[in-house]
């Protein structure tokens, strides 16, 4: 297998694909960060607390690891990344961009989303972009820990009352379909060139199938539907986005961004003039 | 402080199940006498644990046969 030791050694395309990606899992990871760190309060119990924030650290160190990346492979600065681009540049996953208002929301976020999410990083293991390969092992071993607490709470709900239940299903729905925006066409030839050149394990549309094949099992388990079924032996979504207007830079289909006052809070700009080094 | 001790462990059932024990030895009293508080502690390879027999929290660290594999999606593998 052929190998690159850094950005400038692949093709063109597969360059672009990269960088795209890398940047929006690191949006997604910083818009997840953050909402796990907001539940570190209110939730139904007390470890429940303990397990978000142990996630938003994980989620930010995740972050950091990218942007690490981000910056030496393609020098992208942090500082600019988070702080010095429009709204609409943002390509996290777009289930990320409105606060999390119920229990429900933010465990079909932490199942689905998050979930999709690993599937995408497992399929980095052993990658023929050196950069790459070097820390997303890390990633997923902390992500392994994620799924488990998402499945522990989906099982909770999904056995609790019908209000509860039903309440899980309508935010799976949202979050499935947010998220299914996000993972975007799967004959996309930015998808392919990841693919073509090594830099992930499997086709996109294999890589999805590996998402249906988790969560859809897994929620008849639990007896609750949220769109999905089984066509010919597979999982399948009922329903996909329409993709015709996708944008690959943002990774969505419309024109839609993350809140305004969600990311003025993220970036701390209430408290800019403390930053130091900025004087 | 005590009251939030002395309750039963309110990890969901479900959410506990297959990943971690119901009761592991005290490490000060060595009593047996001991539930699962929280699945996860200051960090995610501990859980917390309360022994009733000396009213004494502490965290236990994982083993991997108690987050078993068989608890993780095909792709994880």
């Amino acid at each position: 297998m052929t190998t690159f030791k850094s950005a400038a050694e692949l093709p063109a395309q597969t360059r672009e694909a990269v960088h795209a990606l890398l940047l929006a899992l690191a949006d997604s990871k910083l818009f997840l960060g953050f909402h796990y760190g907001e539940w570190t309060f209110g939730t139904p119990a007390l470890e429940a607390s303990i397990a978000a924030c142990s996630m938003a650290q994980d989620e930010f160190g995740h972050l950091r690891l990218l942007h690490a990346c981000l910056n030496a492979q393609f020098q992208d600065h942090p500082q600019d990344l988070l702080e010095r681009r429009a709204f609409t540049e943002f390509a996290n996953v777009p289930s990320l961009d409105q606060p999390l208002q119920h229990w429900a929301d933010f465990v079909a976020v932490n199942f689905l989303t998050d979930g999709a999410l690993t599937v995408i990083l497992t399929a980095l293991q052993r990658s023929a972009f050196e950069p790459v390969a070097n820390f997303v092992d890390k990633m997923v071993e902390e992500e392994k820990h994620h799924v488990r607490n998402a499945q522990g709470w989906f099982r909770a709900l999904a056995a609790s009352n019908a209000q509860t239940k039903t309440a899980l299903a309508e935010a799976c729905r949202r979050v499935l379909s947010a998220t299914l925006e996000w993972l975007g066409p799967v004959e996309h030839t930015m998808m392919a060139s990841l693919k073509n050149d090594a830099i992930i394990n499997a086709s996109w549309q294999e890589l999805q199938q590996r998402f249906f094949d988790w969560i859809g099992p897994f929620a008849e388990q639990q007896n609750l539907n949220f769109g999905m079924h089984k066509d010919d032996g597979h999982w399948q979504a009922s329903s996909l986005p329409d993709f015709s207007q996708w944008n690959a830079n943002n990774r969505r289909c419309a024109a839609t961004q993350p809140n305004e006052q969600l990311l003025y809070h993220l970036r701390g700009s209430k408290n800019a003039i403390f930053k130091l080094g900025e004087a | 402080m005590r009251r939030l001790f002395e309750k039963e462990s309110s990890i969901p059932p479900a959410a506990r199940a297959g990943v971690l024990p119901d009761h592991v030895f005290c490490p000060f009293c060595r009593a047996e006498d001991t539930y699962c508080e929280a699945a996860f502690g200051t960090a995610h390879a501990y859980a917390q644990f309360y022994c009733r027999a000396c009213r004494t929290p502490f965290e236990w660290i994982k083993w991997e046969e108690h987050a078993p594999s068989h608890d993780l999606p095909a792709f994880f593998k």
